[in-house]
């Protein structure tokens, strides 16, 4: 079966992609511009021959049912956290994260389905090409000042993709731990070698993500909620699958060795600096952060410690705090989310201030660590405390956490002492809005 | 504290960054009867000169937020009291250059205690672009021991930007709830 479409770069197929938040989007629109040598074109989805659906994104069953009444031929592409069993005979399944060699070959497939050798329709909506609307659920949040930007722009000249396309949340209840990093053919089950005095040193040791894991009680509620856990997926991630935790994983490392080392992987060399407390990357910034939300496997990324006598090369690269990189970068790679196994009742406080002067503004930022660093409180009740969407909190906490500086008092901790009292209103509220609305140019 | 009068205290070291603080923020251009570092070593009579820098900022109704900058001079320790009557906080400017900036924030935090309980404090180390040690996981280590945890960020005094990150911060410290008018 083999449509005339098949293998003909002149003709190449055009998909659109409905509910992938921004990111996603933007990956996927970049792996099929450089790596598909354009057999695969994102189209608007009144023109495409195959559509791809997040079913993770709010309202997918919804968006699934119209897109499938009005193209009730069209091969199309479910992709998921959890299986799905196409009911349609032009339907696949692909788990995420993708893969791009998976989401090839199940294009490959769908081509095959594609009008079954008729001609192309006409799509009734003339289909702009990269219409916001298209890309679903998910702009960049608001709070990021920095993600307004044009990630698209950035990622184009990406000299590279990592191997794993996905940028959206990953199961918090992943059936497989990721291997240890710069260990060849390692199963994933024995235990580690003690890190000889050679040069690669493994990342992410098993017992590496115990502590984020929910509590047992809280896994097995998951297991027999579906939709629950389909609802914690929209607002959690697992940052040890992205840059974000190799960062952070290889800085843990390097302030514990007190050696420079380096981390390699599908980007131009990084070097972590624990003496200076500086991270030198060789590549621009704006590319690094564009890899923020691609998932990359662990046995893509060697960690290896320098000679003591290594320093930043003086030309090329850039030296930067640690600190401002990872803030920044867990910004980006949380998107409104918080990290998987975090308790939201469990209150929260902060070690001390972050440097927020210097590093990347998070909406409510200020409030928010005037609150923790005072108030052990959960996310929830901050939430309820400030006035704000929890997505705030979320963002907040993911960088603070990610630079080391969220302390936490367990639930259960004492004889569930009275929670502190929030703060109350100060006897000058309305000079200090003055102030502040005058401050931030408004009001005279 | 009278109405419409309200006082925004900037203190520090001479050269951590005062009368650039409150140039960078201030409606008016400030007054400054500044005493040069060199006077400041000097023995001149206290009398002649006090390194004071002053300047405003108009509220919304016509009130205003007056900025006192206060040299950390022991000798002019008797200002502060005056001047810190009515204030709604403290900003405390650290130069990272100085010889042992801890033992400024010790002689400040020391100095400013009763004014400090009462409101609220915020710090800003300057100069760090000159000077990156000690870093501030070091003075977040020296507040630890005073038992207090306060906004303490990098700062270059000389940027509006950074002074308005900093007495923002130190506004939430005084009501994180306060509610801000999107
Ligand atoms: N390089 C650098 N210079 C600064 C910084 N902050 C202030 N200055 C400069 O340091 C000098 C002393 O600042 P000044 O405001 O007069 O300090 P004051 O004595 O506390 O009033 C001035 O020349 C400022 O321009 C900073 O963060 N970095
Ligand atoms: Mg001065």
């Amino acid at each position: 079966m083999s449509s005339p479409l098949d293998n003909d770069p002149a003709h190449p197929l055009r998909v659109t992609v409905l509910g992938m938040e921004q990111r996603a989007y933007s990956t996927l629109e970049l792996f099929f511009q450089n790596l598909c040598q354009n057999r695969y074109l994102i189209s608007g989805d009144g023109q495409a021959d195959i559509s791809i659906i997040d079913m993770d994104a709010a309202r997918a069953n919804e968006l699934y049912n119209e897109h499938r009444g009005r193209y009730p031929d069209r091969p199309i592409l479910l992709v998921s956290l959890t299986e799905i069993r196409p009911e349609h005979e032009k339907e696949r399944f692909l788990a995420k994260p993708i893969r791009p060699e998976m989401l090839l070959s199940s294009l490959e497939e769908l081509s095959r389905l594609v009008h079954n050798g008729v001609p192309r329709t006409r799509g009734l909506q003339e289909g702009v090409e990269h219409r916001e609307g298209e890309t679903g659920t998910g702009q960049p949040p608001p709070e990021v000042e920095s993600l307004q930007g044009k990630p698209g722009n950035q990622l184009h000249t990406l000299p590279s993709l990592p191997p794993v396309l996905d940028v959206v949340a990953p199961t918090p209840r992943r059936k497989q731990k990721p291997r240890p990093a710069g260990v060849a053919g390692d199963g994933g089950e024995t235990p580690e070698p003690a890190p000889p005095t050679g040069e690669i040193i493994p990342l992410f040791p098993r017992s590496r993500s115990a502590k984020q894991d929910p509590p047992e009680s809280d896994r097995t509620e998951l297991a027999e909620d579906e939709e629950r856990e389909r609802h914690k997926a929209s607002f959690l991630y697992e940052p040890d699958e992205y840059l974000q935790g190799y960062i952070q994983q290889a800085y843990r490392i390097a302030r514990e060795e007190r050696r420079n080392i380096s981390l390699k992987g599908p980007w131009r060399p990084i070097v972590l600096l624990p003496e200076s407390r500086e991270i030198w990357v060789e590549q621009s910034h704006a590319h690094l952060y564009a890899l923020s939300n691609m998932a990359i496997r662990p046995e893509d990324v060697t960690v290896t410690r320098l000679d003591p006598q290594w320093s930043p090369p003086k030309e090329g690269g850039s030296l930067l705090p640690v600190d401002q990189f990872l803030w920044k970068l867990a910004v980006r790679t949380a998107r409104g989310r918080i990290p998987a196994g975090t308790d939201l009742r469990a209150p929260v406080y902060l070690y001390h201030w972050p440097n927020l002067s210097r590093l990347l503004p998070v909406q409510h930022g200020l409030r928010i660590a005037a609150l923790w660093t005072r108030y052990p409180v959960s996310l929830m009740e901050a939430a309820t405390i400030l006035n704000i969407r929890p997505k705030y909190l979320f963002s907040f906490y993911s960088a603070a956490s990610a630079i080391g500086l969220i302390g936490h008092k367990s639930r259960t901790e004492g004889d569930h002492e009275p929670p502190q009292p929030p703060p109350q209103q100060h006897e000058h509220q309305g000079l200090l809005r003055k102030i502040l609305s005058r401050l931030r140019g408004r009001g005279r | 504290m009278s109405e419409g009068n309200y006082k925004l205290i900037f203190t520090g070291p001479v050269g951590a960054g005062k009368s650039s603080a409150i140039r960078a923020i201030s409606d008016t251009p400030p007054v400054t009867t500044d005493a040069t570092a060199t006077d400041m070593t000097q023995n001149i009579k206290e009398t002649t000169t006090v390194a004071m820098d002053y300047g405003t900022l108009q509220l919304e109704g016509g009130e205003f937020l007056h900025l006192y900058g206060t040299p950390g001079q022991e000798r002019f320790s008797f200002m502060w009291d005056i001047l810190t009557k009515g204030g709604i906080g403290l900003i405390l400017l650290l130069d990272n250059t100085r010889p042992d900036p801890f033992h400024d924030l010790r002689f400040f935090l020391n100095s400013f205690k009763g004014f400090i309980t009462t409101t609220q404090l915020a710090i800003g180390v300057t100069q760090m672009d000159r000077c990156a040690n000690p870093p501030l996981e070091k003075y977040h280590e020296q507040m630890r021991s005073f038992g207090l945890k306060v906004p303490l960020f990098e700062v270059d005094a000389r940027r509006r930007r950074d002074i308005i990150v900093l007495i923002e911060a130190l506004l939430f410290s005084l009501a994180p709830n306060l509610k801000v008018s999107a």
